[in-house]
């Protein structure tokens, strides 16, 4: 009887903002626009009138409003702070003048103090914005068009950066111009699926390595039925899963094995289609339950979060697991730590039929820098992003002094405290080739950063046996570790990721909670065998008309657009 | 004459302001939001700047395929949550109102009281492993009688049940400090003049406790109402899955995943204003069978 109202209360508070903002924001609407109109022509000029160099000094120096967050794992060597750091000090050599309006504490909090930026019309020169918030910005016209800022002052480095992930820059491109740089990150460690075995039970059981998908269905058998915990009682499951099939890493990995990819768009016959629908999702989903009639499948997956299933996993019921890179960190290495015995092994995935299976993985952008429109200077933010990359991954990088510094034997991320943040996509796998390198010749010569230096010691002292908490590491960056069998993957290019990137479009936006609800329900329900495998037909066309088929036509003509 | 009144309550009226200004501010300044049931709403327009579309946003809710059944799941578990909500309580509080030992009964009133102090949060993760059908503690029990292993939370057959439980648990223990309250304010000198009549106390329960707690169980009854619409958001999101989604999904939920996930917040809003004045309805109408029955009255 005294339950939370926590749903409308939720509404109230939303309303409650959204209409004191809005108060404050239409008033300065206008005003606002007819100023960015007037400085829409001065912007070409300047970029224009001057050399193009991409590292180039302002001999005036220039001012930089902006606003940004400190993540709470943040910290400062003695005497510095946000204003006053190496960062700061560079920019100012450079005749870069940045001024901070407001800085918090958190992305999240970042994130919806941005909105009531927006909402008010209270916008700084330069700031980060998510996907959503870019669109909003971009379809209001607020923002600098950095086409040709980024046409001649971008380094060739920071081109062949934006290269490798090759819908980063389309994604941030409205209209044919370019209104954003995208923060791109290396995701390919942290989402995409390798299968994670226990090699002790499989060591105990005499079983080979997985080399097919029929393979893993009998290594899941025998993990069932042959008591690998030698405990007397047949509880141990072949394979965990989450509830939320289709979505997380868990499911997606066996999915790709029979090369389905649900969740993301591909591309198939010059169209980009929707990986849910296609014909492989309903092969899997066949087997899957076929999997689980036969208990090879945790039968409680249905209502486990991923936590609870690490949990099982913990707790020795579980021999097998589709899982990302760094399980070892977590949650194996618990397990390790407690029982030496206990070893987990990641091969590729298996494919359907032989061989290792592409996988899938989200786009490697999530976040983007912008420059409001009547801003002088839009080549500003490119140089930003050039000398960021120019001092951490170059082969002028300083990354002892930009990058990380060691306080007191703590490592500190200075790095963090730069305005932008362009990562390599691949920065995991060149990680992972150097120390592979370092391990051969014994030398950390010919590693780039002191991040993997300081790593490749972790290896020795682990190796030598003195530092039994570097297992982790080893397992995941190792000659024989998980990111080189990803590193293998990407060489071949078996790693494919989202084909449609950006904000969602409106049918999209209408329709997305019911069609996601409508699939998740699906999938749970035919791997259960409470429907059968048929019913994925009735889900495919339920999708069409449910307003799938108009997200698929409007996802086509962004990608003709694009 | 009102002037010369006022003059003389002018302080009264002084000091009920605070409250009256901070009504204003926090409760009904916010209603203007509501408006965004019937718009287009985009943060970055404002609610003054946003496309007005009428009621689109409702036929657009009510044309979805899995809102009659969302419905139906909110009004199932909420009038089964009602009605036990009542129940338990009030039968629990007549029983430890019977108890003679004190220790005993502040002993098993603070007991039962402890779960409305956890979180579902942390509830949803104990449920999840005590529920368990192979491993969880009352399943193994229910095998000592011969009952096969059941899935509470998996399926669609018991989740609704499994809400039901699972939430009077939680709560009936602080409904029961408010009857046992109610039962402490019934005059004494009743029961010693039933006792000299001969009334057992069977009697005496029906002819004077229940009597006497009624004005407290009709206003709970009333108020609890306008909860039809709430099932209970946070037990729901923490213990449902896609596996029962056909039988747990509620509007709550529903509005949460179309409101805050999907970002469409006129929907979300109007959803919000539809359940409130269902709601208000309800509790109008029950408000008003109560103090034409029962002669019971709020205000």
């Amino acid at each position: 009887m005294k339950k939370s109202k926590l749903g409308l209360s939720t509404l109230v508070m939303i309303m409650a903002f959204s209409l004191v903002l809005s108060a404050c924001g239409t008033g300065n609407n206008a005003a606002s626009n007819q100023g960015a109109a007037d400085s829409g022509s001065n912007n070409e000029s300047v970029v224009n009138n001057e050399n193009a160099d991409p590292f180039g000094k302002y001999d005036s120096p220039i001012e930089l409003s902006a606003i940004r967050y400190v993540s709470e794992s943040t910290k400062f060597p003695n005497g510095h702070d946000i204003n006053n750091n190496v960062w700061m000090d560079f920019y100012k050599s450079l005749g870069i003048n940045v001024n901070y309006k407001w800085i918090v504490t958190g992305q999240e909090q970042y994130e919806s103090k941005v909105n009531i930026a927006i909402a008010s019309n209270d916008l700084p020169d330069f700031m980060e914005v998510n996907e959503e918030q870019l669109r909003q910005l971009a379809d209001a016209g607020q923002l600098a068009d950095l086409t040709d800022a980024f046409e001649k002052y971008a380094s060739d480095d920071l081109k062949e950066l934006m290269s490798i992930e090759n819908n980063a820059l389309p994604s941030a491109t409205f209209d044919g111009k370019l209104l954003a740089i995208p923060s791109t990150q290396p995701v390919i460690g942290g989402s995409a699926p390798l299968l994670w075995v226990r090699e002790d039970w499989m060591e105990k059981l005499n079983l080979p390595d997985p080399q097919s998908f029929d393979d893993v269905v009998a290594i899941a058998q025998a993990f069932q039925s042959q008591d690998p915990d030698g405990n007397g009682k047949s509880d141990t499951y072949g394979i965990g899963l989450t509830k939320d099939i289709g979505l997380a890493t868990t499911s997606l990995g066996l999915f790709n094995s029979f090369e389905a990819y649900p969740g993301i768009w591909i591309e198939k016959d010059g169209k980009l289609e929707y990986g849910s629908i296609q014909p492989e999702v309903k092969e899997t989903l066949t087997k899957l339950q076929e999997m689980y009639k036969n208990k090879l499948i945790d039968p409680e997956f249905g209502v486990k979060d991923t936590i609870k299933m690490f949990e099982s996993i913990t707790s020795h019921k579980i021999g097998m697991v589709v899982g990302p890179s760094w399980y070892p960190a977590w949650p194996f290495w618990d397990m390790v730590k407690e029982d030496e015995s206990v070893k987990w092994k990641s091969y590729p995935i298996p494919s359907v039929d032989g061989g290792t299976a592409t996988v899938q993985m989200p786009f490697s952008v999530s976040h983007y820098y912008v420059l409001t429109k009547d801003y002088e200077h839009p080549e500003v933010i490119v140089k930003l992003a050039n000398l960021y990359y120019q001092k951490l991954y170059s082969d002028e990088a300083e990354f002892d002094t930009y990058g990380q510094v060691i306080v007191d034997e703590v490592s500190i991320g200075v790095n963090k405290y730069s305005l932008v943040e362009v990562v390599n996509p691949n920065k995991d796998l060149i990680r992972q080739q150097e120390l592979e390198e370092a391990l051969k010749t014994n030398s950390d010569a010919a590693i780039s950063s002191s991040e993997t230096k300081i790593m490749f010691k972790e290896f020795q002292t682990f190796l030598d046996g003195t530092n039994p908490a570097g297992w982790s590491g080893y397992v995941a960056n190792g000659p024989d570790g998980s990111m080189r069998q990803l590193r293998e993957l990407n060489d071949q290019k078996k790693v494919i990721s989202n084909s449609f990137v950006g904000a969602p479009t409106e049918t999209m936006a209408d329709r997305k909670a019911t069609l996601d609800k409508l699939e998740q329900e699906t999938f749970v329900r035919i791997i259960l065998g409470e429907a059968s495998p048929d019913s994925f037909d009735d889900f495919v066309s339920n999708w069409k008309k449910l307003g799938g088929d108009a997200i698929t036509e409007e996802v086509n003509e962004w990608n003709a657009s694009k | 004459m009102l002037a010369k009144k006022f003059r003389r309550q002018w302080p009264l009226h002084l000091m009920i302001l605070p409250g009256v200004i901070l009504v204003l501010i926090y409760s009904y300044w916010p209603m203007v939001g509501i408006a965004m049931a019937f718009q287009k709403f985009t943060p970055f327009k404002g609610l003054f700047g946003s496309k007005w579309i009428g009621l689109d946003n409702f036929h657009y809710v009510f044309a979805l395929p899995e809102t009659g059944q969302i419905i139906w799941n909110t009004i199932f578990i909420s009038i089964m949550k009602i009605g036990a909500g009542l129940i338990a309580p009030i039968t629990i509080s007549l029983l430890l109102n019977e108890l003679r030992n004190e220790l005993i009964k502040r002993g098993v009133q603070t007991l039962i009281y402890l779960p409305h102090f956890l979180s579902w949060v942390i509830l949803g993760g104990i449920l999840i492993d005590i529920l368990s059908p192979t491993n969880g503690i009352v399943n193994q029990v229910l095998g000592w009688f011969g009952v096969e292993p059941i899935f509470f939370l998996g399926s669609n057959k018991w989740f609704p049940y499994t809400l039901v439980m699972s939430d009077i648990w939680k709560e009936f223990g602080f409904s029961t400090i408010v009857y046992l309250a109610a039962l402490s304010s019934i005059n004494p000198s009743l029961y010693e003049a039933a006792t000299v009549d001969g009334a057992s106390r069977w009697k005496q329960t029906i002819h004077i406790t229940l009597p006497g707690m009624m004005p407290i169980v009709i206003l709970m009854a009333t108020l609890s109402l306008g909860n039809v619409l709430n099932a209970g958001f946070d037990q729901v999101f923490n213990l449902y899955s896609p596996q029962v989604y056909q039988s747990g999904d509620v509007l709550d939920t529903f509005i949460y995943r179309i409101g805050m996930q999907n970002a469409q917040y006129g929907v979300g809003t109007a959803v919000g204003f539809f359940k409130s004045i269902v709601s208000l309805v309800f509790i109008t109408t029950s408000y008003a069978l109560a103090s034409k029955f029962a002669n019971y009255r709020i205000f």
